[in-house]
């Protein structure tokens, strides 16, 4: 049936729907006249060089398009390249009378607790609902559909927004354009196999060639469960509490030509099957809300209503997607570990405020994300050409170059390169810094430092700036890495520990400004002598060491018990806070403006019962006197303790409230 | 591409069949008809038990009404595109 036939036939039926406002239906009279084959005012097209007909070319050409020749071997021997006439006696087709419109099925009775119209593009206040996308030429509607509902479980259930690879879900299974699947196929496929993201394995609407992917477990997909519902009740009310669905019906030749409403068939025969993304349904119109794969330009922005019985979607006669067939629905996605984001706070974008920056190692994307009274997260940059950067190499952040603005450091253990991401308007934006391995412009060879030996970072010079220092355990020198303004890193031998044997041997070391003068120290505890021995680095960076005290009478500290740091008086020095579990003291390193260490005991918590029970603790200064305080939760009775200091060290504890009524905090 | 079929005036005859699938959007059409020549069918054939989005063919059933030669283009194309995906010429040589 000619397109504007169906068109105009649309537009004088009394439906529900309107045709698509595209090109071909703002024709002029005359290039309608064109079109629906009167030639009176045609211009003869341009006679092309003669050839004989080839019947398997004519087939090849779609088939190419498509299957890459499968049809066309199909047709082969189909008969002679010039069909010779035949005593076709065919009537010719007069546009058939419009069907009578089925009626909709009686809705069943709604239970209470559904409600009339369920839209997940607005379900929950958030769209589930990914973008729409094009299966162009490919008989590919299943795998879009698949997809797409995939795609939705991950945003219902991790809070994830994902792009996932047809391509993959449809050849991977060894499907062809031309073939078609089903619905049952294609659920069962992406349980077992999973679904990789969009652009590891790019669509296209031609047959092509499966690759297997590098690497492919740690970016899948993979729903655990499948669910599938008859009844138009089941299908509503797994709708409203569960979550969008695909389904299957038949296409009549006037669905392409629709552009909004709700869509019953009217006219045109039946040009097959197709497979499309429920998310919803409106009892007030008697509808199913439906995403389709055709593109935006299509229906309703790529979406569509199709009303309650029409075109087979309410039958339930084949599983095999077949037309008609149950609606279905899938759960439990799990995600592979390359969805789970690596996360830096600081002030990357100086906005002045904390943010989020978010690097997904699937997406390989990173995404800023603003909690500053509202959530909203905004691109931030890739570093897909830098292959996965998310391997569990090591980053730090802090302001390496005097920005004023906290800046992302990564070193890369394949080639020793040292990179620097700084936000330039919005996105970060990376450049080389240095390189450790020997062959970098004016670098030191230090061989591969990602060798587990330990990093800090700091200001530790006083310049204002974050510097990284490392120690090298092979000869116990320790590197000072300090960055330029244009992000240059230079290193530097700060110091040497060879008199210290083996000091990597997994003895705690903290950082913290702990004589006051605004240097970073670095302080570690050596359990063998009980020895506390304090790093300084001076302005140019050279660190010397000095004992700063003992706790031989503590016992061994090194023991598993909690440590913290903070300036916990008030001096402007930062402080060293540890418990010890066996007679329920809390002792308060101090250190002087010349690196003496000196402890005290500072409180008592024996009627709490043995606090070091794994309950959380932080540290802050949470009461804003300028002096860090230590809080904890106790599950046991919901009781919060704020353990406060005053400016000789002593702690006093007090209960701060209870959160028995929100059990979720414990 | 263009391509050659030869018949006699008042019988009818049928292009190759097209292979389309509904569930693309895609349909064969012919939206300029010679008017020596009569499209006396279209009509589009699968089998009810095809798979979703599996393809059919289209198949024309054309008269021409006087001799000569005429051409006939069909497009493969949506409703609501304005490119075709594909065209096919047929060149009817009528005696």
């Amino acid at each position: 049936m000619k397109h504007a036939d169906i068109v105009r036939a649309v537009r004088a039926a009394e439906t529900t729907w309107h045709p698509s406002e595209s090109s071909s239906n703002h024709l002029t009279a005359a290039a309608l006249r064109l079109r629906c084959g009167n030639v009176a005012a045609a211009t003869p097209a341009p006679r092309e060089p003669r050839q004989p007909l080839d019947v398997a070319e004519v087939n090849h050409r779609y088939a190419a398009l498509t299957d890459g020749g499968a049809y066309a071997t199909q047709l082969r021997g189909r008969g002679p390249v010039a069909l010779p006439p035949r005593p076709i006696s065919l009537p010719p087709r007069p546009i058939p009378p419009h069907p009578p419109t089925p009626t909709p099925p009686p809705l069943p009775t709604p239970a209470p607790s559904r409600p009339g119209i369920v839209d997940w593009r607005t379900q929950q206040g958030r769209s589930v609902i990914t973008p729409v996308k094009d299966q162009g030429g490919c008989g590919s509607c299943v795998a879009f559909a698949v997809t797409a509902l995939v795609e939705s479980r991950v945003r219902i259930e991790h809070g994830l927004t994902v792009d996932l690879s047809e391509a993959d879900l449809f050849y991977g299974s060894g499907c062809k354009c031309a073939v078609g699947w089903n619905p049952v196929g294609a659920i069962s496929h992406v349980k077992s196999a999973g679904e990789p993201l969009e652009h590891e394995f790019p669509y296209v609407d031609v047959d092509t060639a499966y690759r297997a992917l590098p690497a492919r477990g740690g970016m899948l997909v993979r729903p655990t469960s499948d669910d599938s519902c008859t009844s138009v009740d089941d299908r509503k009310n797994y709708l409203a509490h569960v979550g969008p669905m695909v389904g299957c019906f038949d296409v009549y030749e006037d669905f392409g030509t629709y552009g909004g409403g709700v869509y019953r068939h009217l006219v045109g025969e039946r040009v097959g099957s197709h497979c499309i993304q429920i998310i919803g349904y409106d009892d007030t119109q008697s509808c199913w809300i439906c995403k389709n794969s055709w593109g935006t330009g299509w229906g309703e922005s790529g979406f569509f209503r199709i009303a309650y019985g029409q075109c087979g979607i309410d039958d339930t006669g084949s599983i095999l997607g077949i037309g008609s067939s149950p609606f279905y629905g899938v759960g439990g996605t799990q995600l592979g570990p390359d969805y789970t984001p690596h996360d830096f706070i600081g002030t990357f974008d100086g906005s002045g405020h904390d943010k989020i920056l978010r690097y997904l190692p699937a997406e390989k994307e990173w995404s800023l994300i603003d909690a500053d009274h509202h959530l909203s997260t905004s691109p931030s940059g890739s570093t897909s050409n830098f292959g996965q950067v998310g391997d569990g190499r090591p980053f730090w952040t802090g302001d390496f170059t005097g920005s004023g603005n906290t800046e992302l450091t990564f070193y890369t253990p394949s080639d020793g390169n040292w990179w620097l991401g700084r936000n330039i308007g919005g996105q970060l934006s990376w450049s080389l810094a240095g390189n450790t391995l020997g062959h970098g412009a004016g670098a030191n060879n230090f061989g591969q430092v990602a060798d587990g030996r330990p990093f800090w970072t700091g200001d530790f010079t006083g310049s204002g700036n974050t510097e990284i220092t490392f120690y090298t355990p092979a000869d116990g020198n320790w590197w000072l890495g300090q960055f330029s303004t244009t992000g240059t890193l230079t290193w530097s031998l700060a110091g040497n520990t060879n008199g210290f044997g083996q000091v990597a041997d997994g003895r705690p070391f903290w950082t913290g400004d702990f004589t006051g003068d605004k240097h970073l120290d670095i302080l570690f505890y050596y359990p063998g002598d009980h020895n506390w021995w304090l790093g300084q680095f001076s302005t140019t960076g050279t660190l010397t060491w000095s004992l700063a005290g003992n706790t031989n009478g503590f016992g061994q500290v090194a023991d598993g018990r909690p440590f913290w740091t903070g300036d916990f008086t008030g001096d402007k020095h930062q402080d060293i806070l540890f418990y010890y579990p066996g007679d329920h003291n809390w002792w308060l390193g101090q250190f002087s403006t010349t690196g003496t260490l000196t402890w005290s005991l500072a409180g008592n918590t024996n009627g709490f019962g043995q606090v070091a029970d794994g309950r959380p603790f932080w540290v802050g200064d949470f009461t804003g006197n300028g002096r860090k305080d230590v809080m904890f939760f106790y599950p046991g009775d919901a009781n919060w303790w704020l353990g406060e200091f005053g400016a000789t060290g002593a702690l006093t504890w007090s209960n701060i409230g209870n959160t028995l009524i929100a059990p979720a905090l414990a | 591409m263009s391509a050659l079929i030869e018949v006699r005036v008042g019988e009818s005859f049928a292009l190759p069949d097209l292979a389309e699938a509904g569930g693309t959007g895609y349909l064969w059409s012919i939206p300029q008809v010679p008017e020596a020549i009569r499209i006396v069918s279209s009509e589009h054939h699968q089998s009810e038990h095809a798979p979703a989005g599996a393809s059919g063919v289209r198949r024309f059933v054309l008269q021409p009404m006087v001799s000569g030669t005429h051409n006939v283009v069909a497009e493969l194309r949506r409703p609501w595109g304005s490119e075709a995906r594909d065209r096919l010429t047929f060149e009817i040589h009528v005696v």
